[in-house]
């Protein structure tokens, strides 16, 4: 019986930045393996390279050396639009500020990232996904008219319509109050698992932390599991 | 502390320090290089007086136009008679170029020339050469090719004669294309022995000249010289500046736009030193010094660069001047500090105040607000149109209760303020509706986006649809006029020929001659003078088959024709009836060769030839005022069947030097390649326009990228490949210019109708008859500005595209 490639696999992946004339490393050699359903949040220190690492994961960056595998395919051998593509298909993101578009609403927020997988979602997708995120009766708002929860609610939902094998979070509760913030974890936690997905979390939070199956940390560059 | 802050923040951001400059740099340019052309062009109408005189010289002429050089002796003879210079002016070529040759006593007291190099103007107009000589001042023989010493060859009349160039003067460019020598040697070379222009005299000479001038002799004072001068070119010298000043208009949205977003980019700055304690005034005091810091080097650049664009249009209009007004255009514009500073200040007070607004709005911003972005609604469609109406309104009246030109350029500028206010509520209205049609498409989301920049894409919708709109609108005013035109000659031209003689009129035995050739049926000639006031006169001696070619604006045209023949009056052209606000029935005073006459309007006609227009005479009342028995130009009517061609080949019979013929539509077109130059300044300036709005275009799309970054990264993240965000960003801007278009269209026939019935007629005097408006301006405009505004989005698309996606994603950080 053939074993099930991880949905995410980092193998010796470095990234180094330049500052002025010398180099930092933020990665040196950074190794991660993430099973289908599986959840893990990665900690650690301001500047430990914890976002660096999941830009690296989405294919939004490309390290200096090593292996970025998502579903057993190696995004960073892929020429940018096709890795923008299978980025579009495959991952969910969470960004910490919500980056949702200020023209659109709720709904349509939601519905993007149906339309930028080539896929027409209809409106009771959408709505049975914002009634599990308690968002139903804020589709018809603009992100201004939200509070800082209920817009990550939003962005949620945008990350999960195109049912994604991966979902990266970075910092998802970093601009919320702590009872927000709490919500926030419990609807992504619990969304997450009922579908199965795969689940990457940068956080600076242990409590936050706690609602994954892994905790890794990141330092110097590695990341050390708990 | 704040000056840093300015500083820092403006050495970050190049790019938009360098668009806002170069918006208010095209739009002073233009405005720069206009108002030293008018400069260049009023100098040079008065500049011969003023250089042998001063600036206040008087002048006298004879009712006939030509003084009698015993007028002169008289003159010069009486006791106590001031400094006066005879001067005999005669036009010529040199080349392809239009020239006049100034003939003068080099030793009677002229003012200017003892600027001349070594020994003065006698020195050196005096010297062994048997040929002429000339001075000129260095424009002009730069012009012409030649150099002090050279030989110049030149065509006076049907002669051709050579003569020397002797020095250049340092004289001003009032001077250009003009040769100045001996007038001895000019009557030699012309034939006009005995014969003078006017006399110039300095300014003192005024009260000693009234008392002694006959009733022949008239005296022409400074301010009379140059308001005459003026109104030679009044109305193009109006629309240029009209032209002119939509450019800086332009240019202020581009100032606008890039300064808005200057103050959005740094609201979370701003809102932090209100928080941190500082006051609003000293807010104020920093934007304001930034603004009129970038306006201070954006005019300074704009003063340089209108400058090289002010010789460049003076090209474009030399020939026109030359051959609809009769005037030579200087070679050169001559700046001036004073007219330099006036369109530097108003740039500055232009920049300060079309920044108003957007300084409101930021030393309104509360202290520790940390928001990015403005999402000003902008005004809804219900109180934009109120305002639009309003503003309409108020033209409207302003040109109706106002005949002058003054009043119709305003009026159709309050108008066009109003669709400026008009325009993005509509336009967006419109994306919006456009939008929803396209749904879940990349051009549906593309415009979706739109909508919500509405604040900062709104200024550049507005100056992108004024450009187009002036584009096709003014094209729309100049094929339609082109037509009319072209229709008008082919009416006026009724004979089969017409005939005159190069250089000089046609003599009374010429005429004879030409009358006794085998195939005339009848003959029409005309004969062109100027009183000594500068009214234009048209002796008509017409055949009755060429009053079909008359259109009368008022009058009988069937009734008017035995009048007229019989001498009982004279007929007006449109623009001098409109001038002189006679109409029929009214009485004409003219003070002419034989003392002052009363002569009743018969008619007026339409006429398209002048602006300043003519008086239309009885040939009978010319020969009864001057007996010279000359033609100009003599129409020949020839027998059935009988070619132009075959008749002309009998002239040659006639042995009389520098004879020529055209037939009708030859005229024609020769009219029309005249026409066709006269515009192509107009066309210069509406490209410039069309150019500055692009300009803030992608000034408009460059700061609205930026100010979407985020959103942009965020939909790189969640999979818009670079490709579709590049034709996302491309598809807006094709979209905003064809909104744009869509709002030009309707205010292109405004300004069309708006030029053709009322700035035509009050800037010129003619009036247009309205007809189905050309369509070919449309045509070209419609593709040209599509393609323009779509390439426009490429820069800004590349640049959004190139830009860091994670840096963006976290910038609200």
């Amino acid at each position: 019986m053939a074993t099930q490639a991880p949905v995410l696999r980092l193998k010796g992946v470095q990234r180094r930045y330049h500052d002025g004339n010398d180099f930092v490393e933020v990665l040196s050699g950074a190794d991660l393996s993430l099973a289908r359903g599986e959840t893990i949040a990665i900690t650690g220190a301001s500047g430990s390279g914890k976002s660096t690492l999941l830009h690296l994961a989405g294919g939004m960056d490309l390290p200096d050396a090593g292996t970025v595998e998502v579903m057993g395919q190696a995004i960073n051998a892929l020429p940018e639009p096709e890795r923008t593509r299978f980025r579009a298909r495959t991952i969910g993101l969470v960004f910490q500020d919500y980056n949702l578009i200020e023209s659109l609403s709720a709904a349509e927020n939601i519905e993007l990232a149906g339309w930028l997988t080539g896929r027409s979602i209809g409106r009771e997708p959408i709505a049975a996904l914002a009634a599990e995120l308690g968002i139903a009766e804020l589709l018809d708002r603009r992100p201004d008219q939200l509070s800082g929860g209920q817009q990550q609610r939003v962005a949620i939902a945008r990350a999960l319509i195109h049912e994604p094998a991966l979902v990266l979070a970075d910092e998802p509760t970093g601009s919320l109050d702590q009872a927000s913030a709490a919500q926030v974890m419990e609807v992504l936690a619990a969304t997450v698992r009922k579908r199965g997905l795969s689940l990457v979390l940068v956080t600076h939070s242990e409590q936050a932390a706690a609602t994954c199956d892994r905790h890794t940390h990141l330092e110097r560059g590695q990341l050390v599991e708990d | 502390m704040l000056a840093r802050l300015s500083h820092g923040y403006f050495h970050r951001h190049p790019a938009q320090v360098l668009l806002a400059l170069v918006g208010i740099a095209a739009g002073i340019a233009v405005v720069t290089g206009v108002a030293l052309l008018r400069a260049s062009l009023m100098e040079s109408l008065d500049a011969v007086s003023t250089e042998l005189a001063g600036d206040r010289a008087v002048t006298v002429r004879h009712a006939s136009g030509r003084l009698p050089i015993d007028d002169y002796a008289r003159l010069a003879r009486l006791p106590g008679a001031p400094d006066l210079v005879p001067v005999l002016r005669l036009g010529a070529r040199a080349g392809d170029q239009r020239i006049e040759l100034v003939g003068l006593d080099p030793y009677s007291g002229v003012v200017a020339f003892s600027e001349t190099d070594d020994a003065g103007l006698a020195g050196a107009l005096f010297d062994d050469d048997p040929r002429a000589n000339v001075v000129a001042s260095a424009a002009t023989l730069a012009l012409l090719g030649v150099a002090p010493g050279d030989g110049l060859k030149l065509k006076l009349g049907e002669r051709e004669v050579e003569v020397q160039v002797a020095a250049a003067a340092r004289a001003r460019p009032g001077l250009d294309r003009r040769l100045l020598l001996d007038i001895s040697e000019l009557q030699a070379l012309s034939g006009e022995r005995g014969w003078l222009s006017e006399l110039v005299a300095p300014a003192g000479a005024e009260a000693w000249l009234q008392q002694r001038l006959g009733d022949d002799l008239m005296l022409i004072t400074a301010d009379a010289q140059r308001a005459g001068a003026g109104n030679l070119t009044r109305g193009m010298r109006a629309n240029l500046t009209a032209m002119s000043l939509l450019a800086l208009a332009t240019g202020l949205f581009v100032v606008f736009s890039v300064l808005s977003f200057l103050m959005v980019q740094r609201r979370k700055t701003f809102g932090l030193l209100r928080a941190l304690g500082l006051t609003h005034p000293a807010l104020a005091r920093m934007l304001v010094g930034e603004v009129l810091l970038i306006a201070a080097f954006g005019g300074l650049l704009g003063l340089v660069v209108g400058t090289l664009l002010a010789d460049r249009l003076l090209m474009l209009l030399a020939r026109p001047v030359a051959e609809v007004y009769g005037q030579l255009a200087p070679a050169a514009t001559d700046p001036s500090l004073a007219l330099y500073l006036v369109i530097f200040l108003a740039g500055l007070v232009a920049a300060a105040l079309v920044t108003v607004p957007v300084l409101r709005e930021a030393v309104r911003i509360p202290p520790g607000r940390l928001v990015r972005s403005i999402d000003r609604p902008g005004w809804p469609l219900a109180r934009a149109l109120t305002a639009a109406l309003a503003l309409a309104l108020v033209g409207l009246v302003w040109v109706l209760v106002d005949g002058r030109l003054v009043a119709a350029l305003g009026g159709l500028f309050l108008v066009l303020a109003g669709a400026v206010i008009l325009i993005p509520a509509l336009g967006f209205g419109l994306i919006g509706v456009v939008a929803r049609h396209f749904g879940r498409t990349l051009a549906g989301r593309a415009l979706g986006l739109l909508k919500s920049a509405r604040a900062r894409l709104a200024p550049a919708l507005s100056a992108l649809s004024l450009a187009l709109a002036l584009a096709i609108g003014m094209g729309m005013m100049i094929l339609g006029f082109r037509d009319i035109v072209g229709d008008w000659v082919v009416r006026l031209l009724q004979a089969d020929l017409y005939v005159s003689i190069e250089g000089r009129p046609m003599s009374g035995e010429e005429h004879a001659r030409l009358a006794a050739l085998d195939g005339v049926r009848s003959l029409s000639s005309v004969r062109r003078v100027r009183l000594a006031d500068g009214m234009r006169l048209t002796a008509y001696d017409l055949d009755p088959e060429s009053w079909a070619g008359f259109e009368m604006v008022a009058g009988d045209a069937q009734a008017v024709w035995p009048d007229f023949d019989a001498g009982n009056g004279v007929i007006l052209s449109e623009p001098l009836a409109r001038r002189t606000g006679l109409t029929v029935g009214d009485t004409l005073r003219m003070i002419v060769p034989v003392g002052p006459v009363s002569l009743p309007v018969l008619a007026v006609f339409r006429d398209y030839s002048s602006e300043q227009g003519f008086v239309g005479l009885p040939r009978v009342l010319y020969d009864d005022w001057y007996g010279d028995g000359l033609h100009d130009s003599v129409g020949v009517y020839l027998a059935p069947g009988l070619e132009a061609t075959t008749f002309a080949a009998q002239l040659d019979a006639l042995s009389i030097g520098g004879i020529q013929w055209i037939t009708p539509p030859q005229v024609q077109r020769e009219t029309l390649a005249v026409f066709d130059r006269t515009f192509r300044i107009s066309w210069a300036l509406a490209l410039l326009v069309g150019l500055i709005a692009l300009v803030a275009l992608t000034s408009a799309l460059l700061a609205q990228g930026l100010e979407r970054s985020r959103e942009h990264a965020t939909l790189r993240a969640l999979g818009l490949p670079p490709a579709g965000l590049f034709r996302l960003v491309t598809l807006q801007s094709a979209g905003l210019t064809a909104v744009a278009l869509l709002a030009a269209l309707p205010l292109a026939l405004l300004i069309h109708v708006a030029l053709s019935l009322l700035v035509q007629p009050r800037a010129f005097g003619w009036s247009l008859p309205l007809g189905v408006p050309p369509l070919e301006p449309m045509l070209w405009v419609v593709p040209l500005a599509l393609i323009a505004g779509t390439l426009t989005g490429l820069y800004p698309a590349w640049r959004i595209v190139r830009r860091p996606m994670i840096d963006h994603l976290r910038a609200g950080r």
